[in-house]
């Protein structure tokens, strides 16, 4: 029996295999065609392939952009204003909104009402679904003005930035996020107030490892080149040259990491979740725990609650950004390259 | 209420999370049921639809015959985004030796099966409209969607992204500050983004093949090469966004 993988990023089905009425075997086959970007970007000239990689994810394309103008930065020892990175680190967190509400909203929210599809809850629930468009479609305002659309952003570069936005147009979006906030609050509510059902406890993965980004000052990570594999600190390219290796099994696509080549791993929202709880804004911890949410979850299926508090956080953080870059950015850096 | 099915072949998913905003307006949800889209649905099979929106170009055998079964069954096909009208970045891996390509990333290449070239959808089965982009522009599958229901298209505009620039009074970023554009020769529909930033246009929205020729279009490069971009930096970015087109100029064929 073969059953497609749906509601979920990426394509991929469960093959399972019957034997005089026994389950013989259970095959997870990732069926997404590979788009081989590690071959396509070599040899490119290095601001295409800032753009470039914005097309490994339609949802999270400005992760891709931002890493790569940072590691060839890093390269080539090019300083970026703060400014100017704290402005980069905006179109970052503003997808980071729009990335975890969509999923929240097309992807694991039908799962917990039990519908076939969102649409059935947008007209079973207009109102909830009014909240989550309001947040939607800030977020879709954001990344317009900060980095030039929904998708595939235009305005990351080595060394910075193309184009800062207009004061008024920064200023309106931050009078704008207290009603969101507000909105974003009561479809999070929603959300958390529904008892998951069963089989979302009964899958654990208690002796699966976390792999989260370093926890800079404290702070709720979101880039760094450095990561936490459990409670060990590596660099990221020393924790993929020496700590990961890939494999391949016949039947999939898809290249698997394992810590020494046998160890699984969850990386993501969870893990950063469950890792970093005490870095997440105070603010933020007591609307998960008035809601009895605390971590660690050991089930992947709790991601959703992950992303819903990474939302709250990421517009406090936001909220801060713009005020400050909507009082007093100005552009001073020119990008060169060094030699 | 019309049926429509949304099916992603080899691509990122933008265009069709372009599709999904649209599905969020309530008027649109009003007129429209989705039935196949797996992103967001829990179906598995292809039924009958009345209108379908295909993402992505071809990749292999498997996703060829699926998107002629696709075809089969849809009364209306919409093409959407540069990798579905022109084969999208993953292009960039045609012409090489496949074996080479899959032994950057996989230590077990045997394992995957490909085709050498990436193929557009509108080079295996006829789109009834096509909608270009990278990401398509959600606005334009909004518009779609709602003259649709009302028995109308969109009407075709067939102009360069220097349609939008002008219209929107921007300075010539070519022109007037010598930045290479490739605004000349990329299809409109995107509201020239790039230049409202200050930076030149990189064709994401493909090359304009309607009405420009193989002479024009060297010509062109010649002068970006005057203003600095490198012959290959070009090539990547005709060959990434444009492939199709590319192609048949590198070959000369016709048009």
């Amino acid at each position: 029996m073969k059953t497609l993988l749906t509601r979920v990023e990426g394509e991929g089905s469960i093959v399972i295999v019957e034997k005089n009425g026994y389950i013989d075997s259970v095959v997870y086959e990732i069926t997404e065609a590979p788009r081989f970007f590690e071959y396509i970007v070599l040899s490119r000239d290095m601001e295409r392939v800032v753009d470039i990689v914005s097309r490994v994810c339609g949802l999270c394309g400005v992760s891709y952009s931002f890493v790569a103008a940072k590691a060839f930065e890093k390269c080539l020892g090019v300083d970026v204003d703060e400014k100017v990175d704290m402005f980069r680190e905006a179109i970052h967190l503003a997808e980071r909104v729009k990335s975890h509400v969509m999923h929240l909203f097309y992807m694991n929210l039908p799962d917990l009402v039990k519908t076939k599809m969102f649409t059935d809850f947008l007209q079973r629930n207009p109102e909830i679904s009014k909240h989550f468009q309001n947040v939607l479609l800030w977020s879709r305002k954001a990344m317009y003005t900060l980095g030039g659309r929904f998708h595939n952003v235009v305005n990351i570069k080595i060394g910075g930035v193309y184009r800062v936005p207009d004061r008024d147009s920064v200023k309106k979006l931050v009078e704008e996020l207290n009603n969101v906030s507000k909105s974003f609050k009561e479809f999070a509510s929603f959300i958390l107030s529904i008892k998951p059902p069963d089989e979302y406890t009964k899958r654990s993965f208690n002796n699966i490892h976390l792999v989260s980004l370093y926890s800079q000052n404290s702070r709720y990570p979101h880039h760094n080149d450095k990561l936490y594999l459990d409670k060990e600190l590596y660099t990221i390219s020393e924790f993929f040259r020496n700590t990961v290796k890939t494999g391949q099994v016949p039947y999939s696509t898809a290249l698997h990491y394992r810590i020494k080549g046998v160890e699984s791993y969850i990386v993501g929202p969870l893990a950063r979740f469950n890792q970093h709880y005490n870095a997440l804004d105070k603010e933020v911890r007591a609307f998960m725990e008035m809601h009895n949410w605390k971590p660690p979850f050991n089930s992947v299926l709790f991601s959703y609650v992950a992303r819903i508090a990474e939302i709250y956080n990421t517009l406090l953080i936001l909220e801060d950004y713009l005020d400050k870059l909507s009082i007093r950015y100005k552009t001073r850096h020119r990008y060169r390259y060094p030699c | 209420m019309y049926r429509v099915g949304i099916a992603k072949l080899t691509s990122c998913s933008g265009c069709i999370n372009e599709v999904i905003y649209a599905l969020t307006f309530r008027d649109i949800v009003d007129k429209y049921r989705v039935e196949y889209f797996t992103e967001v649905l829990d179906v598995e099979d292809f039924g009958k639809v009345d209108i379908v929106f295909v993402e992505g170009s071809i990749s292999n055998k498997h996703q060829e015959e699926f998107v002629k079964s696709v075809r089969a069954k849809a009364e209306f096909l919409v093409a959407i985004g540069t990798c579905a009208l022109m084969g999208g970045v993953q292009s960039l891996r045609s012409g090489i030796d496949v074996e080479v390509v899959k032994r950057t990333v996989y230590p077990e290449p045997r394992y995957i099966d490909i085709y050498s070239d990436v193929k557009p959808v509108t080079d295996v089965v006829k789109a009834d409209l096509v909608i270009p982009g990278c990401p398509v522009n959600g606005e334009a599958v909004i518009s779609l969607l709602r003259k649709y229901s009302l028995g109308g298209l969109p009407i075709p505009i067939y102009e360069s992204v220097c349609g939008e620039c002008k219209r929107k009074r921007f300075e010539c970023v070519l022109v007037a500050k010598g930045i290479p554009c490739l605004g000349p020769i990329t299809i409109s529909g995107c509201g020239a983004i790039c230049p409202s930033f200050g930076r030149g246009c990189y064709g994401c929205y493909g090359i304009k093949y309607f009405d420009i020729g193989k002479e024009n279009i060297e010509l062109f490069i010649k002068h970006l090469e005057e203003l600095g971009l490198s012959r290959e930096d070009v090539d990547t970015l005709l060959k990434g966004y444009g492939f199709k087109v590319y192609l048949s100029l590198t070959k000369g064929e016709k048009k």
